[in-house]
C-alpha cells in the first residue's frame, strides 16, 4: 500500500514542482556544507597524519627559549654540554643539533634576509628524510663539506629579482656560497625562501661555537618515546637549572594537532547543521502551506474512507522525500565541492598529499540524517492534516 | 420487519458557538430499510447537511446513537469510522469533490485505494464503473476537462468503487442543469434496483416526483415532522 501512498505523495509534489525544488534547495545547501566540510576536515587530517609519518615517531624535539613558546631566528638556547646530555642516555641513537636565524642574503647586489638553518652535514640524510624538504635539482650535501648551500624553491624563481639557480654564487652574512641543490616547492613561504648550509659555516658567520637553536633526538627502536620524553624533560631540566626550553615528540604534537582539528570540525560541522535546520524549517514551512492548500482535498480523501494514519503517510512520504532528494543531491554537490578543495589546495602546496577519501558513513549518514530531518520536520504538519474533522475540511473552500 | 440497515435513535446535533448554542438537528430518530430512496427535503439552514453527514458516519451526533448495519457508529474512533464509511458508504457532494490533480480513473481508483485492494482489481473496477456511467471515453481525462454532468457522473462511480450498501448523496444535481440532473437521478434508480440503499437531500421537488418508490423526509428547523 505505501506504493500507491508514494505515488500520490509524488503527484502532488509534481503539481508544486517550483515550491518542491526550492524547498529541496534549502536542503542541499545544508547537507553540501555537511558533505564537504566533513570530507575537507578528513582530507586535512590524514595530510596532516602523512606529514607527521615522514617526520617520523621517534624524534623528540627539544628547543631552546622559553618555556611558551618556540625559539625565534637567532636565539640560541641550548648549549653544546646539553647535545652531550642528550647522547649520554642509553635510549638516544644520535642527536641532530641546528641552528637558524634570519640573515642578509645578497645577490646580484640584491639584499634580502630570508631565513638560513644549519645542521651539521653528518647528519644531513638523517635530518633531510624527516623533513618535508626533498632536493630536486641539484645535489645533497656530502659529509663535511662547506661553501656551498641549498636554496628553496621560491630562490630559483621570483625572491630576488634574478633567479638564482645550480651553480650560481650568492653571499649569505657576506660570505660567498655556492648553490648545489634545489628544493621541491613547499607550498608555504617561510620555507620555500629558506636556504641551508653546514654548521661548521653558519657558526663562521652568525651562529655562536658553544650554543645551538634546538636539537632532534632520534631514539633506538623499541623505545617507548613518550615514556623516555618525560624521563628526559625532568632529568633534563634539572640539568639546566631552569624551564626555558621545550621538549616536544612528534606523536604528542599529533595527537594535539588533531584534537585542534577534531575541534575544528566539531564547529564546522555545527555552523552546517545550522544551515540544515533553516531547510528543515523550510520543509516544514512548505508542508504547512501545502495542508491549508489541501484542506478540502483531504476532506475528500477522508470521505472516501482515508484513515488519519494515510493522510499522515501521505504527508509524511512529501517531507521525507525533500529530505531524502535534498541529501543525496547534497551529498553528491558537497563531493564535488571537497575535490574542488583538494585541487585548490594541490595546486597551491604541491608538496601536500590532500587525501579526500568518499567516506560512505559520511555520504551515507548525511543522507540519512537529512532523511529524518525531512520526516521531523513533517510530522506536526502531517498530524495537522491528519486531524482535521471531514465535514469542515470539505467545506473548506 | 426487517431490519433497518440505518437506524437513528434520538439524535441532536448542536454547535456550542460560545455564547449561544446551534441546535442544527433535533431529537431525530429515523429507520432506512434496506435497498429504500430517501429523500430528505428542507429549507436552507434546516439541517439537512448536517443530518446526512451524521448517517455517512463523517460526523458525530452530539447527542443519541446512529446504527449503521447494527453497528452504533456513534461510539467508535475515528480510524473505524474512516474503515466503515470508505467501505459501507459512498458519497456524491454537489460540488462533485474530486480530486483535480487526478485523472477520472484515479479518482474512482482512490476509495479503493484506502481499502488496500491490489492494483489491477482496482484498474479493472474503475473501468468497469466508469464504463456503467457511460464515460469510457474519459478516463484519463482531468475533472477539469469534463463538463460538469461527466465530472457528476465519475463521482457517482466512485461512490461505488468499494460496493458500498449505501450511497449518500447532498444535493447532487444542485449544480447541474435540469436534463443533466435527470441522468444522474436516472443513475441513482438504477443504482437502487441493483440493491443499493439510497439517502438523497434536495430541495428539487420536481425530481422527487419523478421517483417511483421513496420516503420523503422534510425537515423543519432541525426536527423531522
Ligand atoms: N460547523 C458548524 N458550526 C456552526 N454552525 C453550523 C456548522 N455547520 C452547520 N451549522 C449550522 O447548522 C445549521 C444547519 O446547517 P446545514 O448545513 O445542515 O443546513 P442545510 O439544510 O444543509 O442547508 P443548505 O440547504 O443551505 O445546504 C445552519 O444554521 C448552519 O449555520
Ligand atoms: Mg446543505
Amino acid at each position: 500500500m505505501l506504493r500507491e501512498y508514494i505515488l500520490i505523495a509524488l503527484n502532488n509534489l509534481k503539481r508544486r514542482k517550483l515550491r518542491s525544488w526550492l524547498t529541496v534547495i534549502g536542503i542541499v545547501i545544508g547537507i553540501s556544507a555537511i558533505v564537504s566540510l566533513t570530507l575537507i576536515a578528513q582530507g586535512t587530517e590524514n595530510a596532516v597524519n602523512a606529514a607527521f609519518e615522514e617526520f617520523g615517531t621517534d624524534v623528540i624535539l627539544v628547543q631552546g627559549g622559553t618555556a611558551f613558546g618556540p625559539p625565534t631566528p637567532g636565539e640560541y638556547g641550548l648549549k653544546n654540554r646539553d647535545i652531550n646530555f642528550f647522547e649520554s642516555f642509553g635510549e638516544t641513537d644520535i642527536v641532530i643539533p641546528y641552528v637558524y636565524d634570519t640573515q642578509e642574503v645578497e645577490y646580484k647586489s640584491e639584499k634580502k634576509y630570508p631565513i638560513v638553518y644549519a645542521i651539521d652535514t653528518e647528519f644531513w640524510a638523517e635530518f633531510l628524510g624527516r623533513s618535508n624538504f626533498e632536493v630536486e635539482r641539484g645535489r645533497n650535501f656530502q659529509d663535511g663539506e662547506t661553501g656551498s648551500v641549498i636554496i628553496g624553491w621560491k630562490l630559483n624563481h621570483d625572491y630576488f629579482e634574478k633567479k638564482i639557480d645550480l651553480k650560481s654564487r650568492i653571499k649569505v652574512g657576506g660570505k660567498t656560497f655556492k648553490v648545489i641543490g634545489i628544493y621541491e616547492r613547499i607550498g608555504n613561504d617561510a620555507d620555500d625562501t629558506s636556504i641551508a648550509m653546514s654548521i661548521d659555516d653558519a657558526r663562521k658567520i652568525f651562529a655562536p661555537a658553544n650554543k645551538v637553536t634546538g636539537a632532534q633526538i632520534i631514539v633506538k627502536e623499541g623505545v617507548d618515546i613518550e615514556k623516555f620524553a618525560e624521563e628526559l624533560e625532568e632529568d633534563y631540566e634539572d640539568y639546566r637549572g631552569d624551564k626555558n626550553f621545550i621538549l616536544s615528540t612528534s606523536t604528542a604534537i599529533l595527537e594535539q594537532i588533531n584534537n585542534i582539528l577534531g575541534i575544528i570540525q566539531y564547529v564546522i560541522v555545527g555552523i552546517a547543521g545550522i544551515a540544515l535546520i533553516v531547510g528543515a524549517v523550510g520543509i516544514a514551512n512548505t508542508m504547512y502551506m501545502s495542508v491549508l492548500e489541501r484542506t478540502k482535498e483531504i476532506g475528500i480523501m477522508k470521505s472516501i474512507g482515508a484513515t488519519n494514519k494515510a493522510i499522515m503517510t501521505i504527508f509524511l512520504i512529501e517531507s521525507a522525500f525533500f529530505g531524502v532528494v535534498g541529501g543525496i543531491i547534497g551529498s553528491i554537490i558537497g563531493i564535488l565541492m571537497a575535490l574542488g578543495a583538494k585541487y585548490a589546495i594541490e595546486a597551491f602546496s604541491p608538496g601536500l598529499p590532500f587525501l579526500i577519501l568518499i567516506d560512505p558513513y559520511v555520504v551515507g549518514g548525511a543522507i540519512l540524517f537529512s532523511a529524518i530531518a525531512g520526516i521531523l520536520s513533517g510530522i506536526l504538519p502531517a498530524r495537522a492534516a491528519s486531524k482535521l474533522n471531514p465535514v469542515d475540511a470539505l467545506r473548506y473552500e | 420487519m426487517t431490519n433497518p440497515i440505518i437506524s437513528l435513535k434520538k439524535v441532536w446535533k448542536i454547535y456550542d458557538m460560545g455564547d449561544s448554542k446551534i441546535y442544527a438537528n433535533r431529537n431525530i430518530s429515523l429507520d432506512i430499510n434496506k435497498n429504500e430512496i430517501v429523500f430528505i427535503v428542507g429549507k436552507s439552514g434546516s439541517g439537512k447537511s448536517t443530518l446526512l453527514n451524521m448517517i455517512g458516519s463523517l460526523d458525530y451526533p452530539s447527542r443519541g446513537k446512529i446504527f449503521l448495519d447494527g453497528i452504533n457508529i456513534s461510539s467508535l474512533t475515528e480510524s473505524d469510522l474512516a474503515q466503515i464509511r470508505g467501505s459501507k458508504i459512498g458519497f456524491v457532494f454537489q460540488s462533485f469533490n474530486l480530486i483535480n490533480s487526478m485523472t477520472a480513473l484515479e479518482n474512482v481508483m482512490l476509495p479503493m485505494t484506502f481499502q488496500e485492494i491490489p492494483v489491477e482489481e482496482k484498474i479493472k473496477r474503475a473501468k468497469k464503473l466508469l464504463n456503467k456511467v457511460d464515460l469510457n471515453h474519459r478516463l484519463n481525462n482531468l475533472p477539469t476537462e469534463l463538463s460538469g454532468g461527466e465530472r457528476q457522473r465519475v463521482a457517482v462511480a466512485r461512490s461505488l468503487a468499494n460496493n458500498p450498501e449505501v450511497i449518500i448523496a447532498d444535493e447532487p444535481t444542485g449544480n447541474l442543469d435540469t436534463k443533466t440532473g435527470k441522468m444522474i437521478m436516472n443513475l441513482f434508480n438504477e443504482i437502487n434496483k441493483e440493491g443499493k440503499t439510497i439517502i438523497i437531500v434536495t430541495h428539487d421537488l420536481d425530481l422527487v416526483k419523478r421517483t417511483s418508490e421513496h420516503k420523503i423526509y422534510k425537515i423543519v428547523d432541525g426536527e423531522i415532522n
